[in-house]
């Protein structure tokens, strides 16, 4: 798969039929109407694209050197993955270290790696020889005495020494032949690879201009002494004394910013701690010290206790160093131009991307700056979403998907997922989270009351689907078809998924009927208004309690508050359902009573 | 070290978990890696000027599926927690290279 360019598109008619066979036939329309009409984006961050193909690769080196252990006859049974993503166990990774020390190594450093130890000759290297010691009694086991280093050069004239070096020589020749089979399967990546130099490249650029321009601007408010030494500097020099990073990514903080009046402070408080005061300091030092002005070296040479911090600043009032110091208004001036000027290069640089260029005609207010600024800024933030916007083929909506770095096992469901919003969203709910006038959620500011509720029945749905999807053999973006076994936990959590069971089994037809038409009424009126309200917040709380580490503590049987809570949780959504049946029980006596009202009355 | 023992940052299905002392340890998708002193020290005057302007929280709720993160600074005495839904400061991936270098040097 071209990484850099998938047609989502082409993956519409499988998921279309995957979630018509789960709502059902009265859903048809709206499912296809609503997914076929929608712009689908697929865009690359080289970030994140680097990083996924980094994890296909340790994926990789661990199949092929599982498949060299059995080779060479280890067991590999017994520590055998019990799933493709699955980690290593402990003692394949230890036999793989002693073999060829850390998995990340493999067919990469081929020359540094233990199998290759015996047939290097330049044994006036204590540490190889060493090594080799090390490595042959990894081989002899623990069943005879160890080797000793003085005991080597004797050692490696008998026989023994002589069939281990061939059995090496074997581990050699199977290594290899994996080796080729590693560089091979690699090459797939070739045109990412270049792509993410490339756009590394473009992005740094960019940077290290605006970073200068910076430079530049802020010379003329530098003081007299300031700019004479400023003179003497060259560019990579005068980057040192602004910026506190040496990449050409000069967000964040200055050297400058650590003279305000927030980080003179916090050197003063005793509240902060010495890690935060030991960085100040540093930054500021850097400042001084790249300027060219001489500073004691035992004042800076560590940072390590409050006295340290009470004589740098002892030193920072003196008279001389006053003139040093960059003002209030210089700090001011660099704050807001390096903030500016670095928000205008990442706009710039999403803005000319080749992905944006490819989808930016479809919008119809691309002109308009602000919404330009939020697309750029989706792009930057790697966004997987959904979101309303008027496009010039009256697309339904618009869908921006991207591989995320660590999506290994995770890429189609993130996808099937998206689908299931886009049948869900109309123009104020996404299925039963009101998306402009929700409440937020009490117990996590960061969400809104219906949200972690609607995504955990989402990711129900989505999960069916991926099942039906996977079930007919269909692999969509997913790398060789692997799902990871934590998909269930994946955005919600599967414990929170188990208390929305029996409302998806016993109320099916009403959660589908309120979620595709963004009417949370439907259901409302089955199970009545306060026992929906205390499903929300049932799912709100034990999402939280998840987040307070309740997985972990279930596991590990520890019984404390979280614990607790969750257990009065599940106690009070049994007394949910008991209400909720009730409720229904009242509710289809009403509706049959009102039905013989209707029929007699006709 | 220097009053701060761990950092752990949580992304969707990314945990990255630094534990700090004379040897540090990096803990990244069950594996782990030690680092020096010196070269943590280097790391951490990144870290901490990457996070120097970061507010506690950063909400969007205006797109459904928002990335949800989390960074935590354990220190002695205290948590320190900045976190986000939907948003993160501008300069965010910077964290996550930051990252991706210490995993990729300490290879």
């Amino acid at each position: 798969m071209d990484l850099l360019n998938i047609n989502l598109k082409s993956f519409l008619p499988d998921i279309i039929d995957a979630y018509k066979e789960i709502y059902g036939p009265k859903y048809y329309d709206i499912i296809e109407y609503k997914l076929n009409n929608s712009l689908l984006i697929y865009y690359n961050n080289y970030e994140e694209l680097r990083q996924y193909i980094e994890n296909l690769k340790t994926l990789k080196k661990e199949e092929l050197m599982c498949k060299f252990l059995d080779k060479i006859g280890v067991d590999i049974g017994k520590f055998q993955k019990k799933h493709q993503l699955d980690p290593l166990s402990t003692e394949a990774l230890e036999i793989i270290t002693n073999m060829v020390g850390n998995i990340w190594q493999c067919f990469e450093n081929d020359d540094t790696i233990n199998i290759r130890l015996l047939n290097r000759e330049e044994d006036k290297y204590s540490f190889i020889k060493k090594r080799k010691v090390d490595f042959i009694n990894f081989l002899r086991g623990s069943n005879v005495a160890t080797l000793t280093m003085d005991q080597f050069d004797n050692y490696i004239q008998t026989d023994e020494y002589k069939n281990l070096k061939k059995q090496v020589d074997y581990y050699n020749k199977v290594y290899d032949e994996l080796s080729i089979e590693y560089k091979e399967w690699y090459k797939q990546y070739d045109n990412c690879l270049l792509y993410i130099n490339q756009e590394s490249e473009r992005k740094d650029q960019m940077m290290r201009e605006n970073g200068m321009k910076v430079i530049s601007i802020m010379y003329k408010f530098m003081p007299p002494n300031i700019q004479k030494l400023l003179d003497t500097k060259s560019d990579d020099e005068k980057w040192k004394i602004f910026f506190t990073s040496l990449s050409s990514d000069f967000s964040g903080s200055g050297n400058i910013n650590y003279f305000d009046q927030k980080h003179m402070d916090e050197l003063t408080n005793p509240n902060i701690e010495l890690i935060h005061k030991w960085h100040i300091i540093e930054c500021q030092v850097t400042y001084f010290e790249s300027l060219g002005l001489s500073l004691p070296y035992e004042l800076f040479s560590s940072c390590e206790t409050e006295e340290d911090v009470k004589r740098y600043l002892n030193f920072l009032n003196r008279e001389d160093m006053k003139n040093n110091i960059p003002t209030n208004n210089i700090i001011k001036i660099f704050k807001f131009l390096s903030s500016d000027l670095y928000n205008q290069t990442l706009f710039d640089y999403y803005t000319n991307s080749e992905y944006f260029k490819k989808y930016q005609s479809h919008f119809a207010n691309i002109d308009d700056m602000k919404f330009k600024r939020q697309l750029a800024s989706l792009f930057h933030d790697n966004k997987v979403c959904v979101f309303y916007e008027p496009t010039n083929i009256n697309e339904f909506t618009t869908m921006l998907y991207t591989i995320c770095g660590n999506g290994v096992g995770y890429l189609d469901m993130m996808l099937v997922h998206e689908c299931g919003h886009i049948i869900d969203l109309n123009s104020k709910f996404s299925g039963f989270h009101e998306i402009t006038k929700d409440k937020p959620n009490p117990y996590n500011s960061k969400y809104i009351m219906g949200e972690r509720f609607n995504e955990t029945l989402t990711d129900m749905f989505a999960l069916e689907a991926l099942e039906k999807l996977k079930a007919k053999g269909i692999n969509m973006l997913d790398y060789k078809g692997l799902v990871s076994p934590m998909i269930r936990d994946l955005n919600t959590y599967n414990i929170v998924k188990q208390l929305l069971n029996p409302l998806v089994s016993d109320f099916r037809e009403q959660v589908i009927d309120a979620k595709v038409n963004g009417n949370p009424q439907i259901l409302i009126n089955c199970i009545g208004e306060n026992n929906y309200n205390e499903l929300i917040d049932i799912v709100n709380k034990v999402d939280y309690l998840c987040k307070q580490g309740l997985i972990v503590k279930l596991e590990e049987k520890i019984n404390d508050e979280v614990v607790k809570d969750y257990y009065e949780q599940v106690t009070r959504t049994k007394v949910v359902y008991n209400n909720i049946y009730e409720y229904y029980n009242n509710y289809l006596l009403n509706e049959q009573q009102s039905n013989e009202s209707i029929n007699h009355t006709m | 070290m220097l009053g701060l023992q761990a950092i752990e940052f949580i992304q969707n299905q990314t945990i990255v978990k630094i534990k700090l002392g004379d040897v540090s340890t990096i803990i990244y998708n069950n594996y782990n890696k030690e680092i020096g002193k010196d070269k943590m020290k280097d790391y951490l005057k990144r870290f901490l000027s990457i996070i120097d302007n970061w507010n506690q929280e950063y909400v969007d709720n205006q797109f459904i599926d928002g990335i949800d993160w989390k960074l935590i600074l354990v220190y002695d005495q205290r948590i320190k927690e900045y976190k986000g839904y939907g948003r993160t400061p501008s300069n965010f991936p910077l964290l996550k290279e930051l990252f991706y270098s210490m995993i990729e040097s300490e290879k």
